[in-house]
């Protein structure tokens, strides 16, 4: 081998040496074979006859089935992987004229195994109760008139952007469009296993400075648009009790007699839990019946996150006015003129890629924001 | 689509036909883009005018009429191939539908150009847990009604006894109300619906069969409680919806309700409380002791009133209830 070729070599070897050892490392803290047997014990479990009798345990133990095994085919897949591109060095080594489609194969093995470790090193600080589930957002306009209602939607957007690229499903169940242009509010439902732990971070108000395309003047303007995000649960996942005084339940009848003087799809209910004051508004059922369920269901799974986030061990214990603070604390400035800039308060991390922010390239702020989450707080369970 | 019942035309809901119809997606999701466009240049226009819905409103409707319309492709799946548009149409052909492109057309713009009702044009309503076929010649049933179904379940709690009996829900128009307490009685008891019109009256029959309460749910075709004069002293409840709107403020509602919805379902009298009243009076000879009255009404001074009638009669423990828009509703009482 020539001496550029040498050194390209000894580098490519030198990176597949640091992703074997970095395979390597989580094989021997993840003990492959004791997973092994976890899963040829839950896979027994699953043949047996009764197995479907009791029809919530069933699911609750093939979710955890799928889950490990999932997690064992990665290993596999990591060592397997780890394997080729040791192979591959070998060969290069032995050969008088390197072979050029093996050194990228070797490169792009070793690409590939650094971002799924990467992606399944971001998985394991998602270790939150709730992170594992689908996550709703909603997008409310705020300060800001048209201009506001118009940043709303290019949020909306934006987290729609996001998810197909992550690979999710999202709906927007309900919209509120504004008079002119743009959104008063509007709730997207992303489907799919994580998605509430990356994107639960994004809750709080998130500003906009650029020249508004709805000033006659187009004047500088600053706008504000304020994020929730909850997770999706499943009924069972939902085991809190609310006493009904607890709760006061409100349609949204626009005033006026009611009755059979109208006839509106107005079947919107409105849940507050008074002891906290959280509310909560439904109306993407078909019937006030259908809305008022779900809205119970939705202010449970609110209050049972902000119990985690509080760390509170009874409904009773939750401080309403924290919540309230912090939900509509700043989080991040998305800035387009007169320079291009999304700085998030939080991390301070910055970027001047603003168009792929707003094209739904959220990962950056995404990973910044779960990392500082993970070293305020106390160490990740293995 | 529709089946002769009698000589009644009854509307099958869009929900309930088969998906035989087909149209290229492209095709649907161009109009469905179209309608939203149209939807959302209302604005606040009718809400202003009459009451109407404003462009959120009409905008759900309209994803509810293509829920009911279109197989196998919810809203999340719409939305995504509108986003995809140009790459993935080719390759989707043709989508099942249960009402023909044309008639969606059709029902949208007349639900936009002449205001007729969302539920007219999709042939159902979904009210409380129940989803109940309507068509023009019904009342649509309202959100607060579903509360009269609660107070009577209170008035069962309270006295066991009366789950046994027979109830009647007077003006039953589409059914709702007669199927909301079969329910409750879940086979200890019966009901009797009775109702002046003849479509009514099959609606009605067709909906209880929908719920399998074909047993439990008897039609009859009359007045109040004229035709039930056998039934003296034996009711144990009597629930009912009846024409409340004094007859001053029919002209002023919203299209949707004075144009289309049948006015001898709306039309209370002067004052809105002839038919209340009539009901007062006739539940005084029909419910046996204890037996529980339960009516709706136009709210606040009509509630009101309807109260001092009562209380001028054998009834005790009457009370005005509230609504979930705090509007005073509802009155009840139980017979002496």
């Amino acid at each position: 081998m020539n001496r550029s070729n040498s050194a390209e070599f000894y580098s490519l070897r030198k990176d597949v040496e640091n992703v074997a050892a970095r395979v390597r490392q989580l094989l021997d803290s993840a003990d492959l074979e004791q997973q092994e047997a976890v899963l040829a014990d839950l896979e027994n479990q699953a043949s047996d006859p009764a197995f479907w009798e009791e029809r919530s345990k069933a699911q609750k133990i093939l979710s955890e089935l799928n889950e490990i095994k999932d997690r064992v085919n990665l290993y596999k897949t990591f060592r397997a992987k780890v394997d080729d591109a040791q192979c591959i060095v070998e060969l290069l080594e032995e050969m008088e004229s390197p072979d050029a489609a093996l050194k990228l194969e070797a490169a792009e093995t070793v690409s590939w195994i650094t971002a799924a470790m990467d992606r399944f090193e971001l998985n394991k600080l998602l270790s939150g109760t709730y992170d594992k589930e689908g996550a709703r957002i909603t997008i409310t306009a705020g300060a800001g008139g048209t201009d506001a209602q118009d940043w709303a939607e290019m949020l909306l957007r934006m987290y729609q952007r996001w998810a197909t690229r992550s690979g999710f499903k999202s709906t927007v169940v309900e919209s509120s469009p504004g008079e002119e242009a743009g959104i008063k509010s509007a709730t997207l439902e992303i489907d799919g296993r994580y998605a509430y732990g990356y994107i639960s971070g994004e809750k709080g108000t998130h500003r906009l400075v650029r020249q508004s395309p709805f000033n006659s003047k187009g004047l500088r303007q600053t706008s504000f648009a304020g994020v929730e995000v909850m997770p999706l649960l499943e009924e069972s996942e939902i085991e809190v009790e609310i006493p009904e005084g607890d709760l006061e339940i409100t349609t949204c009848r626009s005033g006026g007699k009611g009755g059979q003087n109208v006839n509106k799809v107005e079947t919107a209910v409105r849940v507050t839990h008074i002891p906290t004051g959280i509310a909560l508004r439904c109306s993407e059922e078909r019937s006030q019946l259908q809305n008022k369920i779900k809205a119970i269901a939705l202010l449970k799974s609110k209050l049972l996150v902000i119990l985690e986030d509080q760390r509170a061990a009874e409904i009773k214990e939750i401080r309403g006015d924290v919540v309230k603070a912090e939900w509509g604390q700043q989080i991040r400035n998305y800035v387009f003129h007169p320079y291009k800039l999304v700085k998030d308060l939080r991390t301070n991390v910055e970027t001047s890629d603003i168009s792929g922010i707003m094209d739904g390239n959220l990962e950056p702020l995404l990973t910044a924001y779960l990392m500082s989450k993970q070293s305020s707080s106390s160490p990740v369970p293995a | 689509m529709a089946v002769l019942r009698g000589s009644v035309e009854l509307v099958i809901p869009i929900c309930e036909r088969p998906a035989s119809k087909s149209t290229p997606l492209a095709k649907l999701l161009r109009w469905r883009s179209q309608s939203r466009h149209k939807a959302s240049s209302i604005s606040t226009a009718l809400s202003e005018l009459d009451g109407g819905p404003d462009s959120s409103e009409l905008l759900t409707e309209l994803e509810w009429l293509l829920d009911d319309a279109v197989e196998k492709c919810g809203r999340g799946d719409r939305d995504d191939l509108d986003q995809e548009r140009n790459d993935t149409l080719a390759g989707h052909g043709e989508i099942f539908l249960r009402a023909s492109l044309e008639e969606l057309e059709q029902g949208w713009k007349e639900r936009i150009d002449r205001r007729r009702p969302f539920q007219y044009v999709t042939g159902s309503s979904h009210w409380r847990d129940l989803v109940l076929g309507v068509q023009e010649g019904v009342l649509i049933p309202r959100p607060e009604t579903k509360q009269l179904i609660d107070l009577a379940a209170a008035a069962m709690d309270g006295n066991s006894e009366l789950a046994r009996g027979v109830w009647v829900d007077l003006g039953t128009g589409s059914g709702a109300i007669a199927i909301g307490i079969a329910r409750l009685l879940d086979g200890r008891g019966s009901v009797i619906a009775v109702d002046a019109s003849e479509v009514a009256i099959a609606v009605a029959e067709a909906n209880a069969r929908r719920y399998k309460l074909q047993e439990a749910v008897t039609l009859v075709k009359g007045s109040w409680l004229t035709p039930l004069r056998d039934e003296a002293g034996k009711l144990s409840g009597i629930v009912s919806n009846p024409p409340y709107i004094p007859s001053r403020n029919l002209g002023r509602l919203q299209a949707e309700v004075g144009k289309h919805e049948p006015i001898c379902a709306l039309d209370g009298g002067v004052d809105g409380i002839d038919h209340l009243a009539e009901i007062c009076q006739g539940a005084c000879w029909a419910l046996k002791s204890g037996g529980f009255l339960a009516l709706e009404t136009d709210g606040g001074e009509q509630a009101q009133t309807v109260a001092k009638i009562l209380s001028d009669k054998p009834f005790e423990d009457i009370k005005v209830v509230k609504d979930f828009a705090e509007m005073s509703r509802f009155v009840t009482a139980f017979h002496t």
